[in-house]
């Protein structure tokens, strides 16, 4: 679901983008407000664990792949406004090291991922547990819905390009596919094979959080340290199973591919901005894909803890005040 | 009744310049000074991994890792990062913060001096250069900050520094924190002394005062060292236990030294 760049045009980059400011300040002013200063970098491992997370890609018939978020889990753990911050710092490190979406599409992928499958997921998850009482059910189909929402919308962001940006020829400038194209090639992984993933995930670390530390799902306790470790270096691990689907998902193919399937390359993408990831595609030089995968696990997990573990600092000082 | 002549020195008008900001020179050298000797004295002993390596196995390790960051390929360099960033994750929070501000203001002063090779066409490795200033700066400020300065000395001794260089190392690191002091009170003094006016002009006094000083302290050092019976050797009294932590950094070296060679 990360769109890369030159796939929407820049106007459209900078409308996602400006949307997102309101959210991501509302947000922060809401998790400063809330949540205590021991509970940012829990915030940090919620980032690292969705990270980890879409890291796993899962063959989709028709040669594509999806992966699950966990917007919906982070958000039932550690609050909507939370889980926004959590999922904008990993698809911004997922942007930046590892070429993993674009980065002036950044703004679009934040709407998509950290602001619509969060808060619209936490909203269906208290509907419907106020009309069924099962936490984990309703958990379940929120993050499927959740999912499938932002699905939706990353499709109408690629299916307007056509519609609003062509050249003279009449050849679309920059995403190809009209909406009745990109649509349903978005929703059909979703309401399938990812949305499965998205329920399986959460549902099953759920269930797994019932089991260990009842006293989180109401936000009452933190999980102890040692046990979120462990429980982070087995997912890091685990993240190469994700190699097993390498094709490239629906509106990620490199120029090279789309000129192929298309027979040209629309304009605004052959010219458009070009940033080269340092990591790009979670791959070392020199080294097998599979330890490739782990070392860039490794270091975005890092890398949210490091960062999560300093904004406790400014957390404290803001408490002092 | 018994008359006192006031010396000249104290008889001379002073200039009172208050509304300016100018005043604030010494006060800026005081809290200057004041905040580098807090730091000095800071020696935070939290129980932490890296507190617990022997500064003999710890000086060796940072010095070859460094050697080996400075030769290693890219891909070693992005490896190397990686595991510094989960080093670095799983450090007390004083420890990171310090690491990680320390390397990142090296290489963003490295990164500034390499953007005129941009400029000239010659920036293929400015990032990469960049990287391996903030691998050693982090490498070595790790080092820096969790090994004490009776330590380093131990470790100096160890692994077969000469006693002249050791001697030379440890009376600054001594005297550092000596003269500091003796310059935080020249500038209490001077702050006593001229009421209102700006004290730069005492600069070049304050700095001769304390060659002065320091001359007349090296020497007494020297004495009190020749009585005591002191020939210019360093002698280890206890043999260095082996703990735990010495084999995880040694383990870690030997991983560190076996990745250059894999990705040479």
């Amino acid at each position: 679901m990360h769109i890369p760049d030159n796939y929407l045009s820049p106007e459209t980059c900078l409308v996602m983008g400006a949307a997102m400011v309101p959210v991501l300040a509302v947000s922060i002013r809401r998790v400063r407000k809330k949540v205590q200063a021991g509970g940012v970098p829990l915030i940090g491992v919620g980032a690292a664990l969705s990270f980890l997370v879409m890291m796993f890609n899962i063959p989709v018939p028709g040669g594509t792949t999806a992966h699950a978020v966990g917007g919906t889990l982070l958000s039932i753990l550690l609050g909507p406004a939370a889980a926004c911050l959590a999922l904008s710092a990993a698809l911004l490190i997922q942007a930046l090291f590892f070429g993993d979406g674009g980065l002036l599409a950044l703004g679009a992928n934040l709407f998509n991922m950290a602001f619509v499958m969060p808060y619209a997921g936490y909203a269906f998850y208290r509907m419907l547990l106020r009309l069924t009482r099962r936490n984990i059910l309703s958990a379940a189909v929120a993050s499927w819905v959740a999912l499938n929402l932002a699905s939706l919308f990353a499709g109408i962001e690629f299916g307007v390009q056509p519609l609003l940006f062509s050249d003279a020829r009449g050849l679309p400038l920059y995403a190809p596919y009209p909406p009745e194209i990109a649509v349903p090639a978005m929703l059909i992984p979703s309401l399938t094979v990812a949305g499965a993933a998205e329920i399986a995930f959460t549902a099953g670390v759920l269930s797994f959080l019932k089991k260990v530390s009842p006293a989180m799902l109401s936000q009452k306790q933190v999980l102890p340290a040692g046990k979120l470790m462990v429980a982070l270096m087995t997912i890091i691990l685990l993240t190469p199973l994700g190699l097993l689907a390498a094709a490239d998902a629906w509106g990620e193919w490199s120029r090279h591919d789309l000129r192929n399937a298309l027979g040209y390359l629309p304009h605004g993408m052959a010219e458009g901005f070009d940033f080269h990831a340092p990591l790009a595609d979670y791959t070392f030089s020199g080294l097998p894909d599979v330890i490739g995968y782990i070392l860039s696990a490794l270091a975005g997990t890092a890398v949210l803890v490091i960062v999560f573990r300093l904004l406790k600092i400014h957390k404290k000082k803001d408490a002092e005040q | 009744m018994k008359t006192v002549n006031l010396p000249d020195w104290l008889a001379e008008d002073e200039p009172c310049d208050t509304g300016s900001g100018k005043t604030s020179f010494v006060e800026k050298n005081i809290t200057h000074l004041v905040r580098s000797l807090a730091s000095l004295r800071d020696q935070r002993r939290t129980g932490s991994l890296p507190e617990k390596i022997h500064p003999a196995v710890k000086l060796p390790a940072v010095v070859l890792l460094i050697l080996l960051i400075s030769l290693g390929t890219a891909a070693y360099i992005q490896v190397m990062s990686v595991i510094l960033l989960v080093l670095l994750s799983m450090m007390p929070l004083w420890l990171l913060k310090r690491v990680l501000a320390l390397g990142l203001i090296s290489a963003a002063f490295t990164l500034l001096t390499l953007i005129p090779a941009l400029w000239f066409g010659f920036g293929g490795h400015i990032f990469l250069v960049t990287a391996r200033v903030w691998l050693s700066v982090s490498f070595s400020s790790l080092l820096a900050l969790t090994t004490s300065r009776h330590g380093l000395v131990r470790a100096l001794k160890i692994v077969h520094i000469p006693d002249l260089v050791i001697l030379i190392f440890d009376v600054t690191l001594k005297y550092i924190f000596i003269l500091t002091e003796v310059t935080l009170h020249l500038f209490y003094a001077l702050k006593a002394r001229s009421v209102g006016s700006s004290g730069r002009h005492a600069v070049w006094g304050i700095a001769g005062t304390l060659f002065l000083k320091s001359k007349e302290m090296a020497e007494e050092l020297y004495g009190a060292m020749v009585c005591r019976g002191f020939s210019g050797t360093y002698r280890l009294r206890e043999k260095p236990a082996f703990h735990l932590a010495d084999g995880l950094c040694a383990g870690f070296i030997l991983l560190s030294v076996c990745l250059f060679f894999i990705l040479k």
